[in-house]
């Protein structure tokens, strides 16, 4: 089947089995290696992608469900010239990245929460962090970076 | 540059997704591996057959302790490659598939035959 989606804005054509994941259709299809896989099971928050708005593992999101939909990654939160976005400058500037396994996903969680909610307390910021595991970081130079927007 | 909060320089990088892991490359004809970890913290493995794993296929290679003796780690060489004799965590790499791909890898290791008389850990 193929399906249709908006991934980062760009209107894409994917052929596949309704029930693969969309993140193999972005990683292997559309060639986004951007959003990682970790666990493959809806828990490391590796995979984390923007779905219609909506902060998703995409490990466990079907394609079939992805069609029509507005999808976003990590390679779409800088701009057209390559200029980072607020976000991305101040989890630089905190020192929030490491290894970097994990920074797509919590990106893209991150960026679900502000946009519902763009002055977030300590607590809320952690509380949207708990389903992207980071082994690095332990956390607190992410959250500094948010609080810091 | 001392004493200045510096950016490190693979950020950007990594914040953009433009940063490649081992993951997300694919060499032509590339194999891939999966590790059999052991399910228990401790225990004597009574056995470990990879036999029937190995038939499978689009599998290429299947090694255990036997294929990979001595003894390797930091400072201290007393950790073995791959699980000989006992396990002593659970996780602890006990055999590891190369195969065509990553789903005939994954179906091997549910080949192996594996029992392992558990002890306290």
């Amino acid at each position: 089947m193929t399906y249709e989606l908006t991934v980062n804005g760009e209107a894409v054509s994917v052929e596949g089995d309704g029930l693969k994941p969309l993140v193999d259709a972005l990683r292997d299809d559309l060639g986004l290696t951007g959003t990682k896989t970790g666990c493959y099971e809806g828990r490391c928050g590796a995979c984390t992608v923007i779905v219609n708005d909506r902060s998703v593992v995409s490990c466990l999101f079907p394609l079939a469900l992805a069609d029509g939909a507005d999808v976003r990654t990590v390679e779409g939160l800088a701009g057209e010239d390559g200029t980072l976005n607020p976000l991305q400058e101040a989890i630089l500037d905190a020192g929030g990245v490491q290894c970097g396994i994990s920074t797509p996903g919590v990106l893209m969680t991150l960026t679900a929460l502000l946009e519902r909610n763009s002055d977030p307390t300590e607590e809320e910021v952690r509380a949207a962090l708990a389903g992207n595991i980071c082994r690095c970081t332990g956390y607190q130079k992410i959250v500094e970076a948010v609080l810091a927007l | 540059m001392i004493g200045r909060s510096v950016r490190r320089a693979d950020g950007p990088a990594k914040v953009t997704g433009a940063a490649t892991y081992c993951l997300d490359r694919e060499l032509p004809r590339m194999l891939h591996a999966k590790l059999l970890r052991s399910p228990v913290a401790a225990g004597r493995i009574v056995r470990l057959d990879t036999n029937r794993a190995r038939q499978l296929p689009g599998v290429r290679a299947i090694v255990t302790a036997a294929d990979a003796p001595g003894r390797g780690g930091m400072f201290i060489k007393d950790q073995p490659l791959l699980a000989e004799g006992i396990v002593r965590y659970i996780g602890e790499p006990m055999a590891a598939v190369a195969a065509d791909t990553l789903e005939a890898a994954a179906n091997a290791l549910t080949a192996i035959d594996l029992e392992i008389e558990e002890a306290p850990a």
